[in-house]
């Protein structure tokens, strides 16, 4: 008896399940973007999903490694996520690599995508010649900004070299500010030394250095230059500054108690929902080199494998979604990314966001950030590396060069 | 059945055998599996081809495994006496029948039932040199006062020790005091029939007497020091640099971060086998006894 009314409901509870399914699309989002800005770029997605008629399912994690890990998990317990946010990074090669992605190229022909994107942006969204992964923008790692108020006031103009920067940091820390404010953790201090590496050498050096990882470019005293660069940034940073967000790091130039900082053009996006404006209250500029160089980061969805017909359809609208140029363009307004598509209109966006655009659309600007061109765990080991580097004032600069031509040629 | 099960009356070696069932399968079988892992090249997802023992030696080249191993150290032995010191003194006080014993006892074993999460914020705020207790003896007056630790690579690791000292000398205490109230009152009139010094008393015949209990203590404490994670995590993130990385911290960050699964793996079973090597002692002195 009891048997009967527990089958009996299940089997309700089944046909219930069904007939949900049939009506919606719905897609379960892995994501990490929690900080105001980057809620406000995931809302916009979410938005322009719902508008399609589709489920959103919100799974946040506090940041992209935590957001990762659950992925994996979920993936290997068999209940995948319909989407997780990450990066082209060697993460998502596995994945790839393991057959744990689906693929978009019937998508991507029907809609020509590859003609919209840049050769360097489609060779990273690829692996294998699978289409496996969609770009929800472009950042850029070498960006300093600063705060225009506090530079005005100072009399400094825009710092056009390195000694001009660090000039001005002096100036700003006369009086009693802090000159270049700096978040102590890993990520944010490696971060700055691949930006002095990319701003001394130039983007041809890069692409030896990073993505070939050519003996001869580990010997370049261009180097042990950027090294010096990376150590004569740490002498700015405050005692406040080891372990602090990235963002509240930003957070010190918006309410300009600090003068610059060494960040990705995601920091713009706090600027924006901070109700600043680019060009009057804070300024923007690219790591100063002789060659205009961008090392692109790209925000990505991979979509995991799903077998429920309803979230096999949930994925598609979510592509449709996200390459939507209008969503790409309010994605960029927001986080402070540049849109991935070329045919976005970007005329509407700040001063900040059309440089970037600029530098990217320069023939030979564009190199792959470190973080998704270093196999393996190398990205790992140079950031440990830079770190110990950035607070062992007693480390030398040769020291440090070596070591850092060891990693690169572990692998 | 169940009739026949009663009249069998083997319930209890049923169960124990379920028991056993799942430790051997979710326990020993995990730590097989990760050995197994541990022994091939696997990055974010499993592979099963065997490649030796490369990832041990990767592991014991990465510089950054040797400095937690080596900040294990310094803060297990530093955790442990500190907090083996404060718990006996903070036990003894008690003991000499203080007023509102209870409220003490309630007070000191307080900070326990904080999770360490809690406690490392707390201890960061507190030591945050501009907005903690440096910046408010400044604001105070005292301009030339420094407390930097937390941001200090050199001392950073000490103040994990101070907080995890505070949050369990109360733990310590309990179980000494507990162990107080058990010494024959015979022998506290021979103590003083003889006219020997408290201290001495305490030092030399006390505790002593008293070694299961502190061995229980010390592989208590030990637990926390091979497990320690959180409080790291909360209060530094291994940082200034990787001033205070630990152990578990490497193995965490090299499964998830930086998915390598076969390096993570590797750590993971030399903790295994750090933490045999620390309990053997205490497992072959009170085993030895019984046998």
């Amino acid at each position: 008896m009891n048997l009967r009314r527990f089958t009996f409901t299940l089997s309700a509870l089944g046909l219930l399940a069904g007939s949900n399914a049939a009506l919606a699309q719905t897609v379960d989002v892995q994501h990490y973007w929690t900080s105001s800005s980057e809620s406000k770029a995931m809302n916009t997605v979410a938005n322009a999903f719902k508008s399609k008629g589709g489920k959103w399912i919100d799974s946040p994690s506090a940041d992209f490694d935590a957001a990762l890990a659950a992925a994996t998990s979920r993936i290997a317990g068999g209940e995948p996520p319909s989407a997780i946010l990450m990066t082209p990074n060697s993460a998502l090669r596995d994945l790839a690599g393991s057959g744990q992605l689906r693929d978009f190229d019937d998508l991507a022909a029907k809609e020509g995508w590859q003609t919209v994107m840049s050769p360097l942006v489609w060779s990273k969204l690829n692996v294998g010649d699978h289409l496996v992964a969609l770009p929800v923008g472009i950042h850029a790692q070498n960006w300093v900004w600063y705060s225009k108020p506090l530079l005005d006031e100072l009399k400094i103009e825009q710092p056009k070299t390195f000694d001009d920067l660090f000039a001005a940091a002096d100036k700003i820390k006369a009086s009693g500010r802090i000159g270049i404010a700096v978040g102590g953790e890993p990520w944010q201090e490696v971060g700055i030394l691949f930006s002095s590496i990319l701003a001394i050498g130039g983007p041809d050096y890069w692409n030896e250095l990073i993505v070939k990882r050519s003996p001869e470019a580990l010997k370049s005293p261009i180097l042990a230059k950027a090294f010096e660069t990376f150590r004569k940034v740490s002498t700015y940073a405050d005692p406040a500054s080891p372990g602090r967000s990235w963002n509240d790091t930003t957070n010190l130039v918006v309410t300009g108690k600090a003068g610059f900082q060494f960040m990705g053009d995601w920091a713009r996006g706090e600027f924006l929902a901070a109700g600043k404006v680019a060009g009057k209250d804070f300024g923007c500029f690219l790591t100063p080199g002789e060659k205009p160089s961008y090392a692109i980061l790209i925000d990505v969805f991979a979509f995991p494998v799903n077998k429920d017909e309803d979230r096999i359809k949930g994925q598609t609208l979510l592509a449709q979604s996200v390459m939507d140029p209008a969503v790409e363009e309010q994605i960029a307004e927001v986080k402070g990314s540049v849109p991935s598509r070329t045919d976005v209109d970007t005329t509407k966006l700040d001063v900040c966001a059309q440089l970037g655009a600029k530098t990217l659309a320069t023939p030979g600007a564009a190199v792959q950030a470190a973080y998704d061109a270093l196999a393996g765990d190398l990205n790992g080991q140079v950031t440990d590396l830079a770190t110990q580097f950035w607070t062992d004032k007693s480390m030398t600069t040769q020291a440090a060069v070596e070591s850092f031509s060891k990693i690169l040629q572990s692998e | 059945m169940r009739a026949w099960l009663h009249r069998q009356s083997f319930k209890p070696d049923v169960t124990v055998a379920v028991f056993f069932g799942v430790v051997t399968i979710f326990f020993y079988g995990s730590i097989l599996w990760t050995f197994y892992m541990s022994m091939t090249r696997s990055t974010l997802m499993p592979s099963y081809e065997l490649i030796g023992f490369d990832q041990y030696v990767k592991l014991f080249t990465n510089y950054r495994w040797l400095v937690s191993c080596m900040n294990m150290v310094i803060f297990g032995v530093l955790f442990i006496i500190g907090t083996l010191c404060f718990g006996a003194l903070l036990a003894i006080f008690a003991d000499r029948r203080i007023q509102a014993e209870s409220l003490f006892r309630t007070i000191f074993l307080y900070p326990l039932a904080v999770s360490l999460i809690v406690t490392g914020l707390s201890w960061r705020w507190v030591l945050d040199p501009v907005n903690g207790l440096q910046g408010l003896m400044r604001s105070a007056g005292w301009e030339s006062f420094t407390f930097d630790w937390l941001t200090n690579p050199d001392r950073a690791i000490y103040t994990l020790v101070i907080a995890s000292i505070w949050h369990s000398t109360g733990l310590v205490m309990v179980i000494i005091l507990a162990g107080l109230r058990g010494v024959d009152n015979d022998l506290w009139r021979a103590i003083r029939m003889e006219g020997v010094p408290l201290w001495r008393a305490y030092l030399q015949v006390i505790f002593p007497g008293m070694r299961p209990v502190i061995a229980s203590c010390v592989v208590l404490l030990m637990s926390e020091v091979i497990r320690g994670y959180d409080l790291v995590i909360a209060m530094t993130k291994g940082g200034p640099g990787i001033a205070t990385e630990m152990p578990a911290k490497f193995a965490v960050d090299f499964y998830f971060a930086r998915v390598n699964l076969g390096l993570a793996s590797a750590a993971s079973i030399v903790m295994l086998l750090i933490s045999l090597v620390m309990l053997t002692p205490y497992f072959y002195s009170e085993f030895r006894k019984r046998i």
